[in-house]
């Protein structure tokens, strides 16, 4: 008995959806990756991503949604497979013959990105005219009945097109904001025939797909469709959670074998998968099924440690644990657990950079792991670096984030590393982060995955000394590497005041502050210093900065909720401000209506400038990460990975 | 995938230099240019540029008979 199977004993018992066998209750969900072709052929890269999910050890992996009308009016996502002619077919079957080379269960997801999609057109389609939320999206044509019967039928195609690929089992995708969610939701749902007005005529365009689908495929071919158990778009009229669950159920008389279940579209006004929101809170949703249906409940969101899962499975509150995110991160997720190694688990830290690219037309793209996307190519050290021909010195200076990526890589590859630091503790200005509100306690994971990682090499640290330009210049490091990071600026005349207080200082519970509260800066971490105040209460925040809205540097998934969040605890924006002195009574502007003074009991320095003082020391040293450039902690990562690569 | 730049219609307005979120874009001989190690493939640069002189985007392969996925299925 492995590890995990005596720790996690529900997760990875063995279970079945329909006839197919699952060898224990991890799926990897379906996820796009706009690694294919631009014209719906499956490409190397994407074979090479699902080839990794499957050596993974999850029982099922489920390709990404493919597009199913030869229109395009259905494809979402510019790298999108298709799967709407028969000449596909070899392409998809690729991925399932690599699935199934590494004894997972391969699946198929069907999807027609209704009023998200058409990509490549200047028109979208969806049930009714009703105006998007997001500004990325247009406004849909509406279908008419011959159109609905076609789609209809591109689905069953679609899964007829799945079966002879060698796939398992289909999924349907009815979530977020796709086409058969559009059909389900009284938002965006208004037509008053055979395909709107009530619950069941609203589902009717679903219980087709999934009947026809059941009557082409066969008795015996597992259908898993995903549904939305609460939509969260009270505020615009969607439906009830008690439409949702009715929903549901026609499908499950439809003849689905698994309910793959999910909260919340894309145009929901709430937070749902980002790390504000606990891990686990949408479980009650999973249980309510559960209660509700014969079928197994699957779900994904936000559950991203296997104790909160086995805790579920336990209490019968969930059948079968999806993720997305978890294992775009580390595809491997489900082996490390099973074999008692979670500690080497990387983390996923729900930033929600994949999604920001895939609404760009970018590839899919991870904070933690850079090498997503480039898992066939061995110089990415996907499944392990190769040891250098000739090992090397290293010294790394600065044991945040970018350092300690360099030095995983350095030493996993044969190097003899050192990694100093000013501080007693790895992880730097992440470190700091992370005693941030909302979640942001989870930013530790990745400190602690990268120090293992150092460790488990043999890397050497020298924590809570301080390193001089001298004894950088008579070092006898082959290579040194400068990963000091950034500190906030203090060129302000003033700066030295007593009411003045370092961003650093304050997250790391160094520095006290007033109740007026005057943060200079305007990008991410004056934001996040706003919000570390916000959260503690009692400080009236004021955030001044130059540019005509605060957080350029802020990955946009995450910029509304902080903005919102800015609202509700009052802070007031002066932008487009020039700072001028910080005086004893507060800080003097020139604000866009003039020159004036902001009172404050405290100043905090918010802007990062690099810390550079030994990268001059010597020729040839390598800067990373905020010494090179002050940017976000994805950055830092990056530069570590990419010069890492390069040792 | 990092942006390139058509340096024959570039003609330095300078927005995407503006808008790059790391900042690491900038002109040279009244031209666009960018620090590719930097880059964190955002594409906001190509979002940005008003005449199209940045081009992010994914390989448009057109189905290629030669390749060995795409053989026909012996039915």
């Amino acid at each position: 008995m492995k590890p995990g199977e005596k720790k996690y004993p529900h997760i990875f018992r063995p279970f079945r959806i329909g006839k197919m066998e699952m060898k224990n209750r991890i799926k990897y969900a379906s996820t796009e990756t706009n690694f294919n072709y631009g014209d719906g052929f499956v490409s190397d890269k994407e074979v090479a991503y699902m080839e990794a999910q499957a050596r993974g050890g999850a029982a099922i992996v489920t390709t990404q949604g493919a597009y199913t009308d030869p229109r395009g009016e259905g494809k979402g996502y510019v790298g999108m497979m298709g799967i709407w002619d028969d000449k596909f077919i070899p392409g998809l079957k690729r991925i399932a013959d690599v699935i199934h080379k590494y004894d997972a269960k391969a699946v198929l997801q069907l999807m027609h990105c209704g009023r998200v999609g058409g990509i490549e057109l200047d028109y979208t389609v969806g049930p009714s005219v009703v105006k998007q939320r997001i500004p990325r999206f247009r406004e849909p044509r509406e279908m008419t009945v011959e159109q609905i019967e076609t789609a209809i039928q591109e689905h069953i195609d679609g899964a007829l097109r799945c079966q002879e690929a060698g796939f398992d089992a289909v999924e349907i995708s009815g979530i977020v904001g796709y086409l058969v969610s559009n059909f389900i939701s009284a938002y965006t749902n208004r037509r008053t025939d055979a395909f709107g007005g009530t619950v069941e005529k609203r589902a009717e365009f679903m219980r087709r797909i999934v009947a026809g689908i059941r009557k082409a495929v066969g008795p015996d071919y597992p259908i898993i469709i995903r549904l939305c158990g609460d939509e969260l778009l009270h505020d615009r009229g969607g439906n009830t959670p008690e439409e949702s669950l009715q929903v549901i159920q026609i499908a499950e008389r439809a003849g689905i074998d698994c309910l793959s279940v999910t909260a919340g579209w894309q145009e929901s006004a709430v937070s749902v998968i980002s790390r504000d929101v606990p891990m686990g809170t949408w479980l009650p949703i999973a249980e309510r099924m559960k209660k509700n249906l014969k079928v197994p409940v699957a779900m994904a969101y936000r559950l991203f440690l296997p104790g909160i899962v086995e805790e579920a499975m336990r209490a019968n509150r969930l059948d079968i644990w999806e993720m997305c995110r978890p294992m775009i991160a580390d595809p491997f997720l489900p082996n490390k657990i099973l074999e008692g190694r979670e500690e080497e688990i990387l983390p996923c830290m729900a930033c929600n950079i994949c999604l920001a690219r895939l609404f760009r037309d970018a590839e899919l793209c991870c904070f933690v792991r850079p090498s997503l996307g480039h898992e066939s190519e061995p110089e990415y050290g996907f499944y392990g670096f190769a040891k250098a021909a000739r090992p090397k010195k290293i010294w790394i200076i600065g044991a945040g984030v970018a350092g300690l990526q360099v030095g995983a890589i350095a030493a996993e590859k044969g190097h003899q590393v050192t990694i100093t630091d000013r501080a007693d503790h790895t992880g730097g200005q992440l470190a700091a982060a992370a005693h941030g509100p909302w979640g942001d306690d989870e930013f530790l994971r990745l400190v602690r995955y990268l120090e293992h990682r150092c460790r488990k090499f043999g890397v050497k640290f020298e924590l809570g000394r301080t390193v001089t330009k001298e004894e950088v210049k008579a070092s006898d490091a082959d290579e040194v590497v400068i990963a000091t990071g950034a500190v906030p600026r203090t060129d302000i005349p003033g700066a030295d005041g007593k009411n003045v207080v370092s961003c650093l200082d304050l997250f790391e519970g160094r520095a006290k502050v007033g109740r007026r509260v005057v943060i200079l800066g305007d990008g991410g971490v004056a934001i996040s210093t706003a919000l570390l105040l916000l959260h503690r209460g009692g400080h009236e925040v004021t955030l001044v900065g130059p540019a005509k809205k605060p957080g350029r540097d802020v990955n946009p998934s995450y910029i509304w909720r902080y903005m919102s969040k800015l609202k509700e605890g009052k802070a007031v924006l002066v932008m487009q401000t020039k700072v001028e002195a910080i005086t004893a009574e507060g800080v003097a502007v020139v604000a866009p209506d003039g020159p004036k003074t902001i009172p404050a009991d405290t100043v905090v320095l918010a802007e990062m400038r690099s810390v550079q003082d030994l990268a001059k020391a010597r020729k040839g040293v390598a800067v990373v990460g905020d010494a090179l450039l002050p940017r976000r902690a994805n950055a830092a990562i990056l530069d570590g990975y990419r010069l890492g690569m390069r040792l | 995938m990092v942006p390139t730049i058509d340096a024959f219609r570039c003609d330095g307005c300078g927005v995407c230099v503006q808008r790059c979120p790391p900042q690491i874009m900038g002109l040279i001989r009244g031209k666009a240019a960018l620090l590719t190690d930097l880059c964190e493939e955002c594409g906001i640069c190509a979002e940005a540029c008003p005449i199209g002189a940045i081009r992010f985007r994914l390989p448009h392969r057109d189905f290629q008979p030669k390749h060995d996925a795409y053989r026909p299925v012996p039915r």
